[in-house]
């Protein structure tokens, strides 16, 4: 008996690691994928580090029912991320919204590839400009004809 | 000379680079709850039926005209219980008007409503109201992310102060450092104080 019960413990142990699972009905495949993507995005504020997504928390239960029902109503992504962001602050959002404090976060990466491109650019310009340079010395010391004097040392030296 | 100065830009980023993560190893990577968008902001509409007086309700209207707090609490939080002996203490010295709202007292979150009434049958009941929010309605609208939760709010219904976790008086060490002796209600009615001593608004944020 103890075994059985031993062995029925434990086949349903997994159980209760298993990602939270609500039996949520939606309409369509379209409005399932914007659930999913809504709550991937949304941090679970109880426990800061996850998604309410990922979350077996109470309150991210409650957060997924609230996503659930704002979409129920109609209610756009960006209406259901701003009634979460009045009451929990940005940082409810995995993905900040582009404002004007954070428009030089989003703005940056655009900003720097033009400026890295030009760098880029010049040093290769001024790395050609260099090489072609040194190899018109080396071209100019070759073929310069030596004057009477050189001559001279030269035989001097190779008497 | 002029490659010492061409040096001088990058070492200088990579220091600024360093300064910005060794400041950042001292910043406390949790989010704060004096950050909630919430202060400042008008109390959330709610109406709910009170906990232990059949037929009457709590809502947004009874907290008008007053300096108050509104605690957030529930039967399974076991930082409520340490609480509610600070609550008992502070509605005996009659300095301010508590009301409550009982959070997700529930079979799933581990309480009840009957556990939330016996609760104040036992411990005794500091509150002027206690609403009943087993469903975590007027708790979504409040943003309580935890309890015990407690709100200071104005004359106008305005939220002025929020504090997560149990308040604390002077008898109340912190337990993970007595050294440390917090003082929330204290804080709290020098505030109130301060604030019916003016117009009875919220004091601008900062002093």
């Amino acid at each position: 008996m103890k075994k059985w019960f031993l062995l029925w413990m434990v086949l349903l142990a997994p159980m209760a690691w298993a990602a939270p699972i609500d039996s949520l009905q939606f309409d369509n495949q379209n409005d399932e994928d914007r659930f999913k993507r809504l709550i991937e995005e949304i941090r679970c504020v109880k426990c800061q580090n996850t998604n309410i997504a990922g979350s077996n928390a109470d309150l991210a239960r409650d957060h997924r029912m609230k996503v659930y029902q704002m979409m129920k109503q109609d209610k756009t992504d960006w209406e259901i991320r701003q009634w979460f962001v009045a009451r929990y602050g940005d940082f409810v959002l995995y993905r900040p919204q582009v404002d004007s404090r954070t428009w030089l976060l989003w703005g940056l990466p655009l900003l720097l590839v033009p400026v890295g491109g030009y760098l880029l650019l010049v040093q290769l310009r001024r790395q050609r400009k260099a090489a072609d340079s040194s190899s018109n010395n080396e071209v100019a010391s070759v073929e310069a004809p030596l004057s009477e004097e050189e001559e001279k040392k030269l035989s001097e030296v190779l008497k | 000379m002029a490659s010492r100065s061409r040096a001088i830009l990058p070492i200088t980023l990579v220091v600024l680079l360093f300064l910005l993560l060794y400041v950042g190893l001292f910043l406390n990577p949790r989010h704060e709850s004096s950050d909630s968008p919430m202060i400042g902001k008008m109390s959330p509409e709610f109406d709910l039926p009170d906990l232990l007086q059949p037929g009457v309700r709590f809502s947004r209207a009874d907290l008008n005209g007053q300096v108050s707090l509104v605690n957030i609490w529930a039967t399974w939080c076991p930082s409520c219980r340490a609480e509610h002996d600070v609550l008992m203490r502070l509605a005996a010295t009659k300095q301010i008007p508590i009301y409550s709202i009982n959070w997700k007292d529930r079979i799933e979150s581990g309480g009840s409503r009957e556990a939330a009434i016996q609760w104040l049958g036992v411990l005794g009941d500091p509150y002027l109201k206690t609403g009943d929010d087993g469903d975590n309605v007027a708790g979504l609208e409040w943003a309580v992310t935890g309890a015990p939760e407690t709100f200071l709010i104005d004359i106008e219904g305005r939220i002025c102060e929020r504090i997560t976790g149990p308040l604390n008086d002077l008898r109340s060490p912190n337990p993970d450092n007595p050294q440390e002796v917090k003082n929330n209600v204290g804080n709290i009615l020098k505030i109130a104080e301060k604030m019916r001593a003016a117009d009875g608004r919220c004091l601008p944020r900062g002093t």
